[in-house]
């Protein structure tokens, strides 16, 4: 499989697969029992998914969120739905939660430090610690110096930091 | 101007903000986001708690930087660190980011009761790790888009700790100088299609791997996470399981499937031991099998101690179960360069079963062939 699609994401329809098997297959240097065989490795979690009944379409904003490359240069034509902002979330607030916690690990706890016991006066120090205050990931101008919006570094004071 | 130069002149530079994702191809998206301060400020008004915060790192580790926090000192300072990772930048340290050392220094010197959580994509080497005042260290990593609930969680002991180092956390950046960080311009620039070869020089001896392999101290070994309970292990019995012929050397011919010649995935011996939650409070433990491979002559050095299982086990306060580790003919063997084949060396082989490690609460060992 090419990722995704085709060779490159501006390479045309390109592809190292597609047209090639067609040829393998008619010259005989691929069986069509090795094809199938690959065919049901992609499709099967198409299917368990249940991608061929009622499954989200693709939310509109995935065109502009990947700016990286750009609408313009992408040459798969993605069957975009027509409403945004799609919300398949299901339960995964709760999941992700718990996940949080369990990929957590306590490296040290001494004098009773943890769990907390009702703290009447907290400090909350760091600039880890907050909101972010400079947008979400966002490729287009003008964050596309820092594609990767929050907690993006300064070099320099990487530097700073030996 | 080099491309380093380069990057840096265009790079933008948010400081504020926690990290809940990591960058490139590993990030994501978020919906929303629960910051840790503002899951602190929701939890902590239950109990009609002051919140006071400072954000700002340069304040943190500037002389009298901690002056309004009033009074002083907090019951708790809670201190967040980040490390930034993303493919195409990699770090060239392995402190945690933005003057952080500094910062905890500066907070411990104040509070009594300092806890320190980090969130990064790897491991941070933690230079503050024994101060007196530094009360507890929370590991997060990246927790996503619960971040602050998934944290509060902990804190509060709403959900008891059970993760556990999946790498070593040694004391200095100097002690990974086996596997050190490249951090060279000359390399970036170069068009030397060979200057980036990599030998891996070090073998197997990778991790704890090598620090067990030459007695090296380290901060918090591979496998180790606290609880807020406490475990034993006890009554470790191994046995064969395996009812064919004689066990051979290497994997008997088979017709090769994904994932290698199936016998490969044969259950030769079994390992079972008790875990007990010997503490007062219901938690999870993981109790983690290492096998001791023979050493091979001719062949690289055999780490002393190799991962080959482990389970996480849920135990309410006085329980105890019985946990099994399945010994696959894989797991007994070695992958030898020589004859290209996954193999059982003669001899002695050592199992031993721990919540870490180097926290061994069991031993015991076998003859395979």
């Amino acid at each position: 499989m090419d990722m995704p699609g085709t060779i490159g994401f501006r390479a045309g329809g390109n592809s190292f697969f597609g047209g090639n098997i067609t040829t393998a297959v008619n010259n005989g240097s691929l069986s069509e029992d090795r094809l199938d065989d690959m065919i049901k490795r992609i499709m099967t979690p198409y299917f368990h998914l249940k991608q061929d009944t009622d499954f989200p379409s693709i939310d509109p904003s995935e065109i502009p969120l990947n700016s990286f490359f750009g609408a313009a240069a992408s040459t798969v034509a993605f069957p975009l739905g027509s409403v945004a902002n799609v919300d398949v979330r299901e339960n995964h607030a709760t999941l992700i939660r718990e996940l949080g916690s369990a990929g957590t690990v306590l490296l040290k706890n001494v004098n009773g430090a943890l769990p907390l016991k009702a703290p009447k006066n907290i400090a909350v120090l760091g600039n880890d610690a907050g909101d972010i205050l400079n947008g979400e990931y966002f490729s287009a101008a003008p964050y596309q110096s820092n594609p990767f919006g929050y907690g993006k570094l300064c070099l320099q004071s990487k530097q700073e930091n030996r | 101007m080099s491309p380093i130069q380069a990057r840096k002149s265009l790079t933008f530079i948010p400081e504020y903000g926690t990290l809940p994702v990591g960058g490139g191809s590993g990030t994501g998206r978020l919906s929303y986001l629960v910051d840790p301060l503002t899951a602190i400020k929701a939890r902590a008004a239950q109990d009609g708690s002051l919140v006071q915060y400072i954000l700002n790192n340069t304040l943190l580790s500037t002389p009298r930087g901690l002056a309004s926090l009033q009074p002083t000192p907090p019951d708790v300072c809670l201190v967040f660190l980040k490390t930034w990772a993303e493919e195409g930048e990699d770090r060239s340290t392995l402190l945690a980011d933005w003057n952080s050392t500094a910062v905890v220094e500066s907070v411990a010197s104040v509070c009594n009761n300092t806890i320190v959580v980090t969130h990064s994509g790897g491991l941070n080497i933690l230079p503050w790790a024994e101060n007196p005042n530094v009360t507890a260290i929370l590991a997060a990593h990246l927790p996503g888009t619960e971040t602050g609930n998934s944290l509060v969680d902990v804190l509060y002991g709403d959900v008891n700790p059970s993760g556990r180092l999946p790498y070593t956390i040694a004391k200095t950046q100097e002690d990974y100088a086996f596997a050190d960080i490249t951090n060279s311009t000359a390399l970036v620039t170069t068009r030397d299609p060979n200057a980036w070869q990599s030998d891996f020089t070090e073998g197997l001896l990778i991790d704890y791997r090598h620090f067990d392999y030459y007695n090296q101290s380290v901060q918090y070994e591979f496998g180790f996470g606290l609880s807020y309970s406490t475990f034993d292990i006890s009554s470790l019995s191994v046995s064969k399981v395996y009812g064919g012929y004689n066990i051979s050397s290497t994997p008997p011919p088979a017709k090769i499937i994904p994932g290698g010649n199936p016998t490969l995935w044969d259950v030769l011996y079994r390992a079972t031991v008790t875990v007990s939650n010997t503490g007062d409070v219901a938690g999870a433990t993981v109790p983690q099998l290492y096998l001791s491979l023979p050493q091979v002559p001719g062949e690289d050095p055999t780490p002393l101690k190799v991962l080959r299982g482990f389970e996480k086990v849920s135990l309410q306060p006085g329980q105890n179960t019985a946990v099994n580790f399945d010994l696959t003919r894989r797991d007994l063997s070695y992958w030898s360069i020589y004859q290209q084949e996954w193999v059982i060396a003669g001899g002695e082989i050592g199992v031993s079963v721990g919540l870490s490690s180097r926290d061994i609460k069991a031993t015991s060992s076998i003859r395979v062939l």
